[in-house]
């Protein structure tokens, strides 16, 4: 099995390892074009993101901590989330496929 | 004088526990840069000190009158706005007005509303011990017994389940900013239910409020009590958030949600329910957005204000801002919401916040 790489670190928020296509949100992109099963990337979720953060995969952040609006929302829906990534936005580009460990706060490029 | 020593350790006690809960809570949180669509004192530096006085003046006048006042409010309103806005309001307005002269009135008010707030609930005033029990144990049987459960039999209601709770976090965020966990929303519990299950109650209270936004929501209030299987770990703290290392839908076992008067157990019933509050909140946010920082800042004073409604209504005196608070916002503009805007790309310490509440000191940030 080939050793995956580690991409990304942040805050473990909500454990469970998911795989998908990254969709980053947020400074006027546009969230019509997300699709269930994406995984949401962005620098912090809003309450305009609603129906998007419902169809999401995982959930990254760049910011935020263990009680932050994207961190409560994934342990409500039970998908995995990682929080104060810091550079989220910037290492992760949109259609990059990733695998997301909540519980470890790992992303890895596959 | 032995007994002024003791008096006088016990009040620093009191005041420890609750600083220990600020420390514990702001520890999760990363509040000045997450905050929309403004932080805290992006908004609180225009009218914190106008509220806080007010309302410590009704203290000084009838100290009685004020706590059945203060009665009128959710348990939730009461602890999240002594910290947000009465502690830091009167620390200004001690060190810009000379009012109040002492220290030890903003202590002494700071201990009366610890007070308000301990008759009201059943847990641990500062929960540290993680829970917001505000029910007693025999109030949690006859409940349990009292409503109309559903048992969870489909996975895909667990799943409308979470997304009408993320709907309504959301709505309420749109509605009330960032004092959404205390404005619009309670959560209880956890509470010990038969067989060790758990119970969480989340009652969203004020959905509606049209007094401060010209929405038209078909509901005021939705009540969800959720049952989950024992051995889930659910800690609530301070600021009403809550944390769990498991998942909560998975361990969902069943539940009785009451939006206004009418029950809600089918998953179309549900999913219907999740829709029309999730675009409602696309719709406010989509509003807020649109809105001026100077519009935005009008609009938090008077989100605050309607915090304390109940509790002017009491006095029989308008919950509105009093034109001193719209006249300061004209005369500074955007002076404080600049000022505490370049806040909003630095990580605060918890210890900052320890030191932001202390009622002890003059530090105001």
């Amino acid at each position: 099995m080939p050793k995956q790489k580690i991409i990304l670190k942040g805050i473990p928020a909500s454990a469970g390892i998911v795989e998908g296509k990254v969709k980053i949100v947020g400074n006027g992109k546009k969230i019509s074009e997300f699709k269930e099963g994406d995984i949401l990337v962005a620098r912090i979720t809003n309450p305009s993101m609603v129906m998007t953060i419902s169809k999401s995969a995982a959930i990254i952040t760049d910011i935020g901590g263990l009680t932050s609006h994207p961190a409560i929302l994934s342990r409500e829906l039970g998908i995995p989330c990682i929080v104060g990534a810091e550079k989220a936005t910037k290492v992760l580009k949109n259609g990059m496929r990733i695998k997301v460990d909540g519980k470890k706060g790992i992303v890895y490029e596959i | 004088m032995k007994f002024k020593i003791k008096k006088a350790s016990s009040k620093d006690g009191t005041i420890n526990k609750f600083l220990s809960a600020i420390k514990s809570t702001y520890s999760d949180m990363d509040i000045s840069r997450t905050s929309w669509p403004a932080t805290a004192p992006q908004l609180e530096a225009y009218f914190s000190d106008i509220i806080a006085t007010t309302i410590f003046k009704k203290y000084k006048e009838n100290s009685k009158k004020c706590e059945e006042a203060l009665n009128t409010l959710s348990v939730f309103t009461l602890y999240a706005s002594l910290y947000h806005t009465e502690i830091i309001g009167l620390k200004v307005s001690k060190i810009f007005n000379n009012y109040p002269k002492d220290q030890k009135d903003i202590i002494d008010f700071v201990l009366f509303i610890f007070n308000v707030i301990k008759k009201r609930i059943q847990g641990e005033l500062f929960c540290l011990d993680k829970t917001h029990k505000i029910l007693t144990e025999k109030e949690v049987k006859i409940l349990e017994k009292k409503l109309k459960w559903t048992e969870i039999k489909k996975k895909e209601i667990k799943k409308e389940i979470s997304i009408l709770i993320v709907s309504l976090e959301s709505l309420i965020w749109s509605l009330y900013f960032d004092s959404f966990t205390c404005a619009g929303c309670e959560k209880q519990g956890p509470y010990f239910a038969n067989n060790n299950e758990v119970i969480l109650i989340r009652n969203y209270f004020n959905l509606n409020p049209k007094e401060i936004w010209p929405i038209k929501n078909k509901y005021q209030s939705v009540k969800m009590y959720l049952k989950y299987s024992q051995g889930i770990n659910i800690q609530l703290d301070y600021a009403n958030h809550i944390k769990s290392s498991n998942s909560l839908q998975d361990k969902l076992i069943s539940f009785s949600i009451i939006a206004d008067k009418k029950q809600i157990a089918t998953l179309s019933e549900i999913r219907s329910l999740s829709k029309y509050f999730s675009h409602l909140a696309k719709e406010q946010a989509e509003r807020i957005d649109r809105l001026s920082p100077l519009k935005i800042i009008k609009k938090g004073a008077e989100i605050y204000y309607y915090r304390y409604k109940n509790f002017f209504d009491y006095y029989k005196e308008d919950w509105r801002p009093p034109q001193q608070v719209y006249d300061r916002i004209n005369g500074l503009r955007l002076r404080w919401w600049n000022y505490y805007k370049s806040d909003k790309d630095k990580k605060k310490s918890p210890e900052y916040y320890v030191k932001l509440f202390d009622p002890r000191n003059d530090f105001i940030g």
